[in-house]
């Protein structure tokens, strides 16, 4: 869920964007010196992303469902590029289409980027399988939305009684299906690409 | 004659993948010559201009302007101009101007002399104007020049086009080929299109499954039980 | 196929566009922490809302396009308002909440709508916007449209063999291909980048 600007309160923002901008920074610096071959990649992979974010899953009766696609970039290419293909992809989603705020880009970033890049990384890293994988595609998803919910109801925009369920609920299925479009996904470059996972994960 | 601008000797490649695309390639290319590469599709020719500008860890030995490509591939690069066949691969910038500039700011010329060598090329194609424009949405005609200017900005001393033509309609070819004829360097052509190669080329190297099957003067194209034989036709 | 709707008035020339980006950069950024950061009187919030408006009018973007941006967050809105009904917080608290967001969206707006990308990158770049950031932001923004164009083309020849709607599973291999051309692609730019001299230096 991308929260708006104007939908957190100060101390929110603060806090949530000093830890966003210390990962951005930190996975600036650790992608000083990489690979030259790895910087288109990471460039039309991050379009990538921006595509797949808009195309719309269907589920079952006409309601559709839109996949972030985190979890893939972060086992492909490593948490801090992961990361940094993300943040780009939000901020370009906030500038394009207002979706997001800009002020509200760290937590949105953080709920989103750190989350499934980092979780989807180490779990990869644990059991490099798709069943695993899907586990923690779908793991990340609740937890984006938990946070996404502390953060509003910090900012006194949401009563948790209310907003903590609700939130959830409506991601269970969004998370569902993106684990199981992350198992597809999986299968499908293994068989077909399987030169795509000997990129170093950073 | 002319001066040996491209020498090689004992070049092959296999692919990654276990794949032997080029086997035994030697040849000898001069100053000033405008060579055509033809093949059927998987024959190698590109694998070939690849393994020519280093891009590929080919086996052999490839020496332009005297020089090991394997060792000098910065200065040999500057002096080569890189028409690839799909212009979405080439034109990486958000600009028209961006993408000509581009290997000027590597090779650090300053604003102004950017901008000279800028106007120039785009006035000799035909481009001016075109600088603020965004590359996706300009024609595929209009791509293609953008991409010869993008490789003609260096006054390279090599110019090598992969597949010219592919996709151009009858026009846009013809205008093409109207200013390769007009650029003077040494040129390498990889194309299907032998009619082209006919007009513009003065001698053809034929690729067939990765081994040199022709090598000679555009005249071989005439025999057409050599082009039978290459799957040329 | 021409797809210019991610920003297709800033093409357009009139009062607001020739506006200098940086100024309008500023402004934007401005707005942005003062509404996120402070508190701010409804009323006045209601004078800025109007004011952003009538740029709007200005710079020749269609009341339509503005508006449907606008109303993109209402689910947001509608899940704040539940909980703000819930702890008995007033109209006038909903409603001061969301003209901030309404506010932001529209400057925004007006920034991305009356500045080239091509010109806003070049502003972030004098901003001091970190590098590889601006460069994944470029190709985020160049391959955006060969991208859905693939997206199309695929999806295009999926329904000529198939029926109208596409299942889950062939959305996940068109994502996928997707994926691997998106690769296949990188390699190809890469070799481009090469052959002009370039060594990884921004």
């Amino acid at each position: 869920m991308h929260i708006p600007d104007g939908f957190l309160e100060p101390k929110i923002l603060i806090s949530t964007n000093i830890i966003s901008l210390a990962v951005v920074f930190l996975g600036l610096k650790k992608l000083k010196n990489i690979d030259v071959n790895r910087i288109p990649l990471m460039g039309v992979l991050a379009s990538f992303v921006f595509v797949l974010q808009i195309l719309a899953f269907p589920v079952i009766g006409g309601t559709s469902v839109h996949l972030e696609g985190v979890v893939l970039t972060a086992i492909l290419l490593g948490p801090f590029s992961s990361s940094l293909i993300v943040f780009c992809v939000l901020l370009m989603q906030a500038l394009l289409f207002q979706h997001g705020g800009i002020l509200s880009l760290g937590a949105n970033f953080l709920n989103i980027g750190i989350v499934g890049s980092f979780l989807g990384y180490y779990f990869w890293k644990i059991k490099p399988t798709k069943i695993f994988a899907s586990f923690a595609t779908f793991i990340t998803i609740l937890i984006s939305a938990t946070l996404c919910s502390f953060e509003l109801y910090l900012s006194n925009r949401l009563v948790l009684s209310v907003g903590l369920p609700t939130m959830l609920f409506s991601h269970l299925v969004a998370g569902i299906i993106e684990a199981v479009f992350v198992y597809g996904v999986l299968s499908f470059i293994e068989k077909l690409e399987p030169q795509i996972f000997k990129f170093e994960k950073i | 004659m002319n001066e040996i601008i491209i020498e090689v000797k004992n070049l092959s490649y296999k692919y990654p993948y276990g794949k032997q695309a080029l086997k035994n390639i030697n040849f000898v290319i001069r100053e000033g010559q405008k060579i055509a590469f033809l093949g059927a599709n998987g024959s190698g020719k590109t694998t070939l201009l690849f393994c020519l500008v280093g891009l590929l860890n080919y086996e052999g030995e490839i020496k332009i302007f005297g020089k090991d490509v394997k060792q000098s591939l910065k200065e040999i690069r500057k002096n080569i101009g890189f028409v690839f066949e799909n212009p979405d691969d080439q034109l990486f910038n958000l600009t028209v101007y961006e993408d000509v500039a581009f290997s000027l700011k590597q090779q650090g010329y300053n604003e102004d002399e950017i901008r000279i060598k800028i106007k120039e090329v785009l006035e000799k194609l035909k481009l001016l104007g075109y600088e603020e424009r965004q590359p996706y949405h300009l024609s595929y005609g209009e791509k293609k020049k953008v991409c010869l200017a993008t490789a003609l900005v260096n006054s390279p001393k090599i110019l090598i086009l992969d597949e010219p033509t592919s996709n151009l309609d009858p026009a846009s070819t013809r205008e093409f080929k109207e200013m390769i004829k007009n650029i003077n360097t040494t040129q390498i052509i990889a194309t299907h299109d032998i009619r082209f190669a006919k007009e513009v080329c003065d001698s053809v190297l034929i690729l067939r499954n990765g081994e040199i099957f022709s090598f000679g003067d555009i005249s071989l194209l005439e025999n057409s039980e050599v082009l039978l034989s290459a799957r040329l036709m | 196929m021409k797809h210019n709707f991610i920003d297709k008035y800033s093409n357009l020339s009139c009062t607001i566009h020739k506006i200098s980006p940086k100024l309008k950069f500023v402004l934007f950024l401005t707005i942005t922490a003062f509404i996120s950061l402070f508190r701010v009187d409804t009323k006045i919030l209601v004078f800025i809302f109007l004011f952003l408006i009538f740029v709007c009018k200005l710079s020749k973007i269609p009341t339509k396009f503005f508006l449907t941006r606008i109303l993109v967050i209402s689910p947001f809105i509608f899940l704040i308002a539940i909980s703000y009904l819930v702890s008995k917080q007033s109209f006038l608290a909903i409603l001061n909440v969301s003209l901030k967001s309404f506010i932001v969206i529209l400057s925004i707006l007006i920034l991305v709508q009356t500045t080239r990308f091509d010109v806003l990158i070049e502003t972030l770049k004098k901003f001091k916007f970190p590098k590889f950031l601006l460069l994944l932001l470029s190709f985020i923004y160049r391959y955006f449209f060969v991208l859905t164009d693939e997206v199309e083309k695929m999806t295009f020849a999926i329904k000529l063999r198939q029926q109208e709607k596409l299942s889950a599973k062939t959305l996940t291999k068109l994502i996928g291909m997707l994926l691997i051309r998106s690769y296949n692609r990188a390699e190809r730019i890469n070799k481009a980048m090469l052959l002009r001299g370039w060594d990884g230096n921004l």
